[in-house]
């Protein structure tokens, strides 16, 4: 039998690695954009606490004991030790994968918060996440990185927790805030019928916060939860390697478990809050020529469309205008050469008379006159596009709303006159949330790419990964969603079978656990960018294996044909953009491209059988196994303590 | 295998199966019972599966006696892995229609898979890491392979 790993006296407490494992837990950016994924999809979101709470009880159940009672301190060790290195080297490829984009989706979270924060543009708020998230990684000792990784948590649990009460005591007065947002549930009811009635929402675009699967298919929440769950059981593992001991890992993974609770009971309390505080808010009928201040800076920062404008998309047209470009065509261009993104997309996206009035509206505007921008978008351009989008009473409606949640969520404190000091707290809270992932995902992409013992391969490889997620995450800015739960479907589909196999059937072989490996991972990779990326052509080459209702694949036809008839540059690029947008919908809520109404996140649905079956039905080929594999699958069915003293 | 054994093994398989079969089928399923859904099939069809894979267990024990630690931290480990994913997924399906039904204001089947289920989740993790720790505990009779 090979020698038994000697636990490090430097290995962490169960409390310290629960903490540290608990900063690192949210599958989305941050905790801040949990809370933002419950307020938009309601009872749907529902999949995103209950998915990833129980695969961290499936990790402690399956994974995390049996790995540390291998005598393995890693996945990537276990499956050499076990299957061979081509599974080894697979397994690093899919882990480093997987910590990249978990790297690239803290990052962006983090910057989006320090501009929040300070109004920093983006890339120097991402430079300066990157370099924080570094700093946390660089150490190569597990411990010390454990221990910030704690301190984190820490912060995280009282921003979070401590914000829920002084929340709950302003508007309920005294009492537990998981129990007192049940009044704050039954009023979203009572508000979301005061809109419709008022004509301030849309009884076919509103979307009731308790209803069930309006948003997501009953069979998709189960496949989002598969694929979460599936993710999240591996993340500890990926992220911190094994523990010393099954009684350790055990302990662990429980008191993992029993924090992340307290984060994933309270995430429902403040996207309900925020629903109530804001439908409030709109219900008192506000004037889109006086709408409240505090919308100004997400709409500077394009995380406010009102009928598809902001003041961030205004203001770059403007600077287009002054450097020449008069017309629809020539600001298209000049857009495509200098903005951002997510401007572009917006400006795309603007039907031809709403650009013309923007365009008309700057025209107007008197050059030796120092009225501020916001103004003259609320004053000017926010009425006229109102009139030709049907909105005739000028009002802030739903309808012609878009925001992001997390502002609402942010700002709930402020809106509801806590002192600066709560918001500041709960800013701080989720900005820990974001650096967490992002440093444990750079340390985990480092450890992966060098091995786990070389201290300055592993700091070589740490600062690349860093570098490779700040950069993506800058020129992909705006444009990038649901990154976190797309890179744990990744690591399930790619993982998970070979591991499960690999730790609890003797028979599994190294030659299927492979192949698993990489079927599962390209079969997840390739549904994820195919309805994504490419979007038009998935539409049509899996039309018979779509779950899109005959009215909406209607609707894509047409806007082919569409597309295909425009005889200008301009009526194509319309066309395009509304088909694109058609046929990819959203990593959350699936467009036309799709199998059977799965959306892109939970794409382990799909590779987690097939690679299951692959890997069983290659282990029954005939093989001889190694004498270390022996070893350890015999070390494997023994009690812990029986295993170590041998 | 026992005859008793057996009964267990195909009553459960035609459970699973029948589970299954309503799965697919569900539209017509729910035309003639309306409270039946997703949730529910998929509980059933779990449920048909524990009970024949407890007789795949029973037989294992009963043949491959000096096995007995490795045959109960897999029974084990497949019971607490059944109930996971029968929380996790088939409870919130099945909870669903509770959100017709008021108590004091709140919305039942909301709070249910807001609350209840992620606590529930949690209890079994801290059940199942103990019921572990007992059984790597080398005191005790069942964790010794000898």
């Amino acid at each position: 039998m090979s020698p038994e790993p000697t636990p490090s006296p430097s290995t962490p407490s169960a409390a310290t690695g629960a903490l540290a494992a608990l900063a690192s837990w949210s599958v989305a950016g941050s905790v801040v954009s949990l809370m933002g994924l419950l307020y938009q999809l309601g009872f749907d979101g529902l999949a995103f606490v209950v998915g990833p709470v129980a695969g961290l009880v499936l990790g402690s159940i399956l994974l995390a004991p049996q790995l540390a009672r291998s005598g393995a301190v890693s996945i990537p060790d276990f499956l050499r030790r076990r299957l061979g290195r081509p599974a080894q080297v697979l397994a690093a490829l899919t882990i480093a994968l997987t910590a990249l984009i978990l790297a690239v989706a803290g990052i962006s979270s983090a910057a989006s918060l320090l501009r929040f924060a300070f109004g920093m543009p983006f890339p120097p708020s991402a430079v300066v996440a990157a370099l924080a998230a570094t700093a946390i990684a660089l150490p190569s000792s597990g411990i010390v990185r454990s221990r910030l990784g704690a301190l984190l948590g820490l912060l995280i649990l009282a921003a979070v927790l401590g914000t829920a009460f002084a929340l709950t005591l302003v508007l309920q007065g005294p009492a537990l805030p998981h129990i007192a947002y049940g009044q704050a549930l039954a009023r979203i009811g009572d508000l979301e019928r005061t809109l419709i009635v008022n004509g301030l929402a849309s009884a076919q675009t509103l979307k009731p916060h308790l209803n069930p699967f309006l948003q997501i298919e009953p069979l998709s929440f189960a496949a989002i939860v598969l694929s979460l769950m599936a993710g999240t059981a591996l993340l500890p593992l990926m992220l911190f390697g094994a523990s010393p001991s099954p009684r350790a890992a055990r302990a662990t993974s429980a008191w993992t478990a029993a924090l992340v609770l307290a984060l994933a009971l309270t995430a429902p309390v403040y996207a309900a809050l925020a629903k109530v505080q804001f439908y409030e808010t709109l219900a008192g009928k506000i004037a889109l020529t006086a709408l409240p201040s505090w919308l100004e800076t997400p709409s500077r920062d394009g995380k406010l469309h009102i009928h598809g404008t902001s003041l961030a998309l205004y203001e770059t047209v403007s600077s287009a205008r002054q450097s020449g470009a008069l017309d629809i065509g020539s600001v298209t261009g000049k857009l495509a050469q200098d903005a951002d993104a997510a401007v572009l997309k917006d400006w795309q996206a603007l039907s031809e008379p709403v650009k013309k009035i923007v365009l008309d509206t700057l025209a107007a505007i008197d050059p030796t006159a120092s009225t501020p921008m916001w103004d003259i978008y609320c004053g000017t351009l926010l009425p006229a596009v109102a009139a030709v989008s049907g909105n005739k009473q000028a009002l802030l409606t739903l309808t012609a709303l878009e925001i992001d949640p997390e502002v609402l969520i942010l700002t709930l404190p402020q809106r509801l006159g806590l002192p600066y000091a709560i918001t500041v707290l709960l800013a701080a809270g989720a900005l820990a949330s974001a650096l967490a992932i992002a440093s444990a995902a750079i340390a985990a992409a480092g450890r992966a790419i060098a091995g786990d013992e070389a201290p300055t391969r592993y700091r070589l490889a740490a600062l690349g990964t860093a570098a490779a997620a700040l950069s993506i995450a800058v020129v992909r800015h705006g444009t990038i969603d649901g990154l976190a739960p797309a890179a744990l479907g990744f690591a399930a589909a790619g993982l998970f079978p070979a591991l499960v196999l690999g730790l609890w059937w003797r028979r599994t072989g190294g030659a299927a656990a492979a192949l698993g490996i990489a079927v599962g991972l390209a079969l997840a990779l390739g549904y994820t960018i195919g309805t994504h990326y490419a979007a038009v052509p998935f539409t049509g080459t899996w039309s018979a294996w779509s779950g899109t209702a005959p009215g909406a694949m209607r609707k894509f036809e047409a806007l082919e044909a569409q597309w295909i008839g425009a005889t200008s540059d301009n009526a194509r690029e319309t066309a395009w953009t509304a088909l694109s947008a058609l046929a990819s919908g959203t990593p959350f809520v699936p467009g036309t491209a799709n199998w059977f109404g799965i959306p892109a996140v939970a794409s382990a649905a799909f590779a987690l059988p097939l690679a299951f079956g692959l890997i069983i039905l290659g282990s029954f080929l005939p093989r001889r196994p190694g004498r270390e594999e022996a070893d350890i699958v015999t070390r494997l069915r023994q009690p812990a303590d029986i295993g170590t003293d041998e | 295998m026992r005859a008793s054994e057996i009964l267990e093994f195909v009553t459960g398989l035609l459970i699973a199966l029948v589970g299954l079969a309503a799965a697919a089928g569900l539209a017509e399923v729910k035309r003639m019972a309306p409270v039946i859904n997703l949730g529910v099939v998929l509980a059933v069809a779990a449920a048909g599966a524990a009970m024949f894979s407890h007789a795949l267990y029973r037989r294992a024990r009963r043949v491959r006696e000096p096995d007995l630690f490795w045959l109960r931290a897999c029974g084990l480990a497949l019971a607490a892995t059944s109930a996971t994913l029968a929380l996790a997924i088939a409870l919130p399906l099945w909870l669903a229609p509770l959100g017709l039904f008021k108590i004091g204001g709140f919305p039942l089947g909301y709070y249910a898979a807001a609350e209840l289920v992620p606590i529930l989740l949690v209890v079994l993790a801290f059940w199942q890491a103990r019921a572990m720790d007992r059984l790597d505990d080398p005191s005790r009779p069942e964790s010794d392979p000898s």
